[in-house]
């Protein structure tokens, strides 16, 4: 489809990411959006002891931050940035902000770049967000049933099931395996364990969705900090670097049912710009807004051949301490989905394992982590995908 | 009246009265949905909406046990599908409850309770709207 880059990506050497931090979930709120990004902000200039006038480079996500944007943010916290970027992608966002942040750093556009996503969820926010989410979601989807991205799952995970095979069980074993990770991780909302049967006789929500195939929406915040590696050495922050990255949109537009995303266009790319093999990767954070989305991503990111992550699921435990770890704090499916934050939290939890801070369970000796990130059902499809390679603390190679 | 596009509005208007017409590309011949501005192929702004042939096949369908809205939710569960219409474009349909997966399906506009126009499929033997009582429903309200 796309044309190949006729020449070879710029590295992102000498670029880092530090600071992650989760602002702890709540299932509803009172709060705005602004409250919940500002409090991460906060835990980034106390985790990385810059003071606000410092960070000159900031980027958000937010669902819920109308009839504000990322500008009217900076008069809202007194930030003075020479670099603002507000990305509106959903699931994709962390991924995206991330290789934004770092091309500015890299350039010297920017030095020192506060990346946050947070949104609201107060009674009703939910519902009203379905209805406007997109114009032809609000054209073509809403009015089919009203469910939501529910709706577009279900047919998506219907047509999955049927050509490749994958079963309720194997979507259970995925989600089982993230709430024993979420056990351990002190900000999941989810903190009773789920079984197998749990999850197999779990309510139905949409055909074959049920209760436990869907995230919780919830209030809450993420945020990391871009700055040059000599600036994390100096100021002694523990960091992840970056070997590859990719983002892709509306790829596959042809295709009936999405079966596939944008990974699949770029996947070559972001293995060879990393220098790694899939053999090589500790751990993987997929985006798990419904289980076969993290199997689409585990087979379009080349961990197994297409159609085969059922086969790659049975044959691997995932937990962290499995022989693949998958979504180590939980993932939204047992953390909550806090909105655009969602699209942060396996980037956020990826810097944590790779910078010795993990609050839950340790994938031990982690060296090579793998990012990617899914967002925004426009109509009947997600059309952005993102990927990231990252390396613990400049050391891999 | 709920909140549409102009497009969708124009679309709701034909689909009121029982015609089944998508937009379609004066220069590529494409045929558009959801409803926009600009032709997706060739980036045209001369979409004339034109009447399509009535049919499509059902690439897969759902039950909805859960929604947002009170139609709906009195109403569960609800069936909704797939189509890849003749014509072309992919879109949601209502089903009536006898489709399966696979079948050909006829295709019926209408404007539901709310005013936006939808699209509904029907088995391809003539029965109508009418005859599915969760149909009438949704097309036939006032």
């Amino acid at each position: 489809m796309a044309r190949r880059p006729t020449t070879s990506r710029m590295s992102y050497d000498g670029v880092v990411a530090v600071a992650p931090v989760t602002i702890p979930y709540e299932r509803f709120s009172t709060k705005a959006a602004h409250w919940w990004i500002g409090k991460a902000l906060k835990a980034l200039s106390l985790r990385t002891g810059f003071e606000p006038a410092e960070f000159d480079g900031f980027c958000v996500s937010s669902f819920s931050l109308l009839p504000d944007t990322a500008v009217g943010l900076t008069q809202h916290f007194g930030l003075s940035p020479r670099w603002l970027d507000h990305i509106p992608m959903g699931g994709a966002s962390g991924v995206v902000a991330l290789r934004r942040a770092a091309r500015a750093v890299q350039a010297g556009d920017a030095e020192v770049v506060a990346c946050v996503a947070g949104d609201a969820n107060h009674v009703d926010l939910f519902r009203t967000m379905l209805a406007s989410f997109s114009r032809f979601s609000q054209d073509a989807a809403y009015p089919y049933g009203s469910g939501g991205p529910n709706g577009s799952f279900a047919l998506m995970t219907r047509a999955y099931m049927k050509k490749y095979g994958a079963t309720r069980e194997d979507f259970g074993k995925i989600c089982v395996a993230q709430r024993d990770n979420a056990l351990q991780f002190p900000h999941a909302l989810m903190k009773t364990p789920l079984t197998l049967n749990d999850y197999l006789s779990a309510r139905v929500v949409a055909e074959p969705i049920h209760l436990f195939d869907c995230v919780m929406p919830c209030a809450g915040a993420e945020g990391f900090v871009v700055m040059r590696e000599e600036t994390a050495r100096a100021m002694n922050l523990p960091y992840a670097s970056i070997l590859s990255t990719i983002e892709r949109h509306n790829a596959f537009k042809d295709d009936d049912i999405q079966l596939r995303g944008g990974w699949a266009v770029d996947k070559d790319e972001l293995w060879s710009m990393a220098g790694v093999a899939p053999g090589d990767v500790d751990f993987l954070e997929t985006y798990d807004d419904y289980p076969v989305i993290s199997m689409m991503q585990i087979e379009d990111l080349g961990f197994c051949r297409k159609g085969e992550a059922k086969d790659f699921v049975r044959s691997h435990t995932l937990a962290v301490a499995g022989s693949f770890p998958h979504n180590t704090s939980g993932g939204q499916l047992s953390v909550g989905q806090a909105g655009a934050a969602g699209g942060y939290l396996g980037l956020v939890e990826a810097l944590r394992q790779l910078t010795g801070e993990a609050l839950g369970a340790r994938v031990v000796n982690a060296k090579v982590g793998v990012v990617s990130g899914f967002g925004m059902i426009n109509f009947d499809r997600g059309l952005c995908s993102a990927a990231t390679i990252l390396a613990a603390g400049g050391s891999y190679g | 009246m709920a909140e549409m596009s102009a497009a969708a509005s124009a679309f709701a208007e034909r689909a009121k009265e029982g015609r089944v017409e998508l937009q379609r590309c004066d220069e590529c011949g494409a045929f558009a949905w959801p409803p926009r501005d600009i032709c997706a192929r060739c980036w045209s702004d001369q979409l004339t909406w034109t009447p399509i042939a009535p049919r499509g096949v059902l690439l897969a369908a759902t039950a909805l046990h859960v929604a947002h809205d009170e139609f709906f939710k009195s109403r569960m569960p609800w069936r909704i599908g797939t189509i890849r219409l003749e014509s072309g474009p992919i879109a949601y349909a209502h089903l009536s409850d006898n489709l399966s997966e696979g079948d050909a399906v006829r295709i019926a506009a209408c404007a539901d309770w709310k005013g936006r126009g939808v699209l509904v499929a029907l088995a391809a033997a003539a029965v109508a709207v009418e005859d599915d009582p969760k149909l009438r429903e949704l097309c036939l309200h006032e």
